[in-house]
C-alpha cells in the first residue's frame, strides 16, 4: 500500500548536551504527533555567552505518517 | 542554524568576523569536549557568539574512548565595540608577549602610555620553555597542530602563571579588557597560533636585557618583525621583581 509521510524540522535546546537538546525537540513533537519513528539529526551548534557554552542546540528532522483527516 | 543566536545587544551594529575550525576532545562526552574548546578559545578571542558542530568522532584505544568534536567558531576581528553607555567606539588591540619581566613595573607603565586616552584591548601571551616530558596527545588541538602540551606539575609554567596573576592584579585598576594565555614552546610559533584566532594592531615584547635574555639571544624581536606585519615595541627591563 502506498504511504505518504509528513516531514518537519525542529530545533531543541539544552544547557547540558546535544542529546538532551534532541530529546527536548522530540518530547515536544510527541505531544501532538503520533507514530514518530525516526528523527534525523540535521545540524548541531552552540550558543556562547561570556566565553562559555550557554546552550546546545540540535536541529532534527522528523517524519510521521500522513493521515488524511478522519471525520 | 538558520536563526541567529540570542544577542545581549538590542541594537544591531556592524561586525566583521573570522571563522576558524578547532578540534577538541574529552574522555567523557562530546558536550564536554565542546565546553573545553570554547573555554580554551575564549582565552584569546573577543566576542564569541556561536559555534557550529562540524564533525564528531570517537577515538578508541583499548577500553578507553576519546570523544572529539570539530567546531567552526566565529569571532569578531573588527574594532567596533559598544561601551558601557551604549556608545559605539573603536578600540586598538595590543598583543603583549612577556614572561620573566611580566611582573615588572616597566610593562605596566608602557601599557598606561599605550592606552593614552583611547580605548584599548590587550591579550597577554606568556611563552615558556617546553619541559622535556609532559607531552600529551589527547588534549585540545588547533588546526595544523599535532599535539598539545599539558602544563601540569611544571615549574616554568607555574612561575609563568604566578607572574601572570600579579600582572592581572595590576591591570585590574586600568578598567581595560584583558585576555591571557600561557603557551609552551617557541614564542614565534605561539604568537602565530594566537594570530590565527585573533587580530592586533601592535605587538609589545617585554624581555630581560642583553646577556641575560634568552629571547634576545634567539633574536626574537627581528623574528617577530619578519613573521608578522605589525609594529613591534620591544621593552627591555633591567630589574626583575621591582614591584
Amino acid at each position: 500500500m502506498d504511504s505518504v509521510y509528513n516531514v518537519i524540522e525542529l530545533i531543541g535546546t539544552s544547557d547540558e548536551s546535544w542529546e538532551l537538546a534532541a530529546s527536548a525537540a522530540i518530547d515536544e513533537a510527541s505531544k501532538t504527533l503520533r507514530d514518530l519513528r525516526v528523527a534525523q539529526v540535521m545540524e548541531q551548534d552552540l550558543v556562547i555567552e561570556d566565553g562559555a557554552v550557554m546552550l546546545f542546540r540540535t536541529k532534527i528532522r522528523l517524519s510521521f505518517k500522513h493521515e488524511s483527516d478522519r471525520v | 542554524m538558520s536563526e541567529q543566536p540570542r544577542s545581549s545587544q538590542g541594537e544591531a551594529s556592524s561586525r566583521v568576523e573570522k571563522v576558524i575550525r578547532i578540534v577538541a576532545s574529552s574522555p567523557t562526552s562530546w558536550a564536554d569536549a565542546a565546553r573545553n574548546a570554547i573555554a580554551e578559545a575564549s582565552k584569546s578571542m573577543h566576542g564569541l557568539s556561536a559555534a557550529r558542530l562540524v564533525d564528531t568522532d570517537v577515538l578508541v584505544r583499548g577500553r578507553s574512548k576519546l570523544y572529539r568534536v570539530k567546531l567552526e567558531i566565529q569571532f569578531q576581528i573588527d574594532r567596533n565595540r559598544t561601551d558601557a553607555h551604549g556608545m559605539h567606539i573603536q578600540v586598538r588591540r595590543f598583543l603583549i608577549v612577556a614572561n620573566q619581566t611580566l611582573a615588572n613595573a616597566g610593562l605596566e607603565r608602557l601599557v598606561h602610555e599605550k592606552i593614552g586616552d583611547s580605548a584599548a584591548e590587550f591579550h597577554v601571551l606568556v611563552p615558556h620553555a617546553i619541559p622535556s616530558s609532559n607531552v600529551d596527545r589527547s588534549g585540545l588541538m588547533y588546526p595544523n597542530m599535532e599535539f598539545n602540551i599539558i602544563e601540569s606539575h611544571n615549574q616554568t609554567a607555574e612561575d609563568a602563571a604566578q607572574r601572570l596573576e600579579s600582572f592581572k592584579l595590576s591591570f585590574a585598576n586600568l578598567g581595560t579588557d584583558l585576555t591571557t594565555e600561557i603557551a609552551a614552546g617557541d614564542p614565534v610559533a605561539a604568537i602565530r597560533r594566537v594570530m590565527e584566532r585573533s587580530s592586533f594592531d601592535e605587538i609589545i615584547l617585554s624581555t630581560l636585557p642583553v646577556g641575560v635574555s634568552r629571547w634576545l639571544k634567539l633574536d626574537l624581536p627581528s623574528r617577530i618583525e619578519r613573521a608578522f606585519d605589525l609594529p613591534l615595541t620591544t621593552l627591555v627591563q633591567h630589574e626583575t621583581g621591582s614591584r
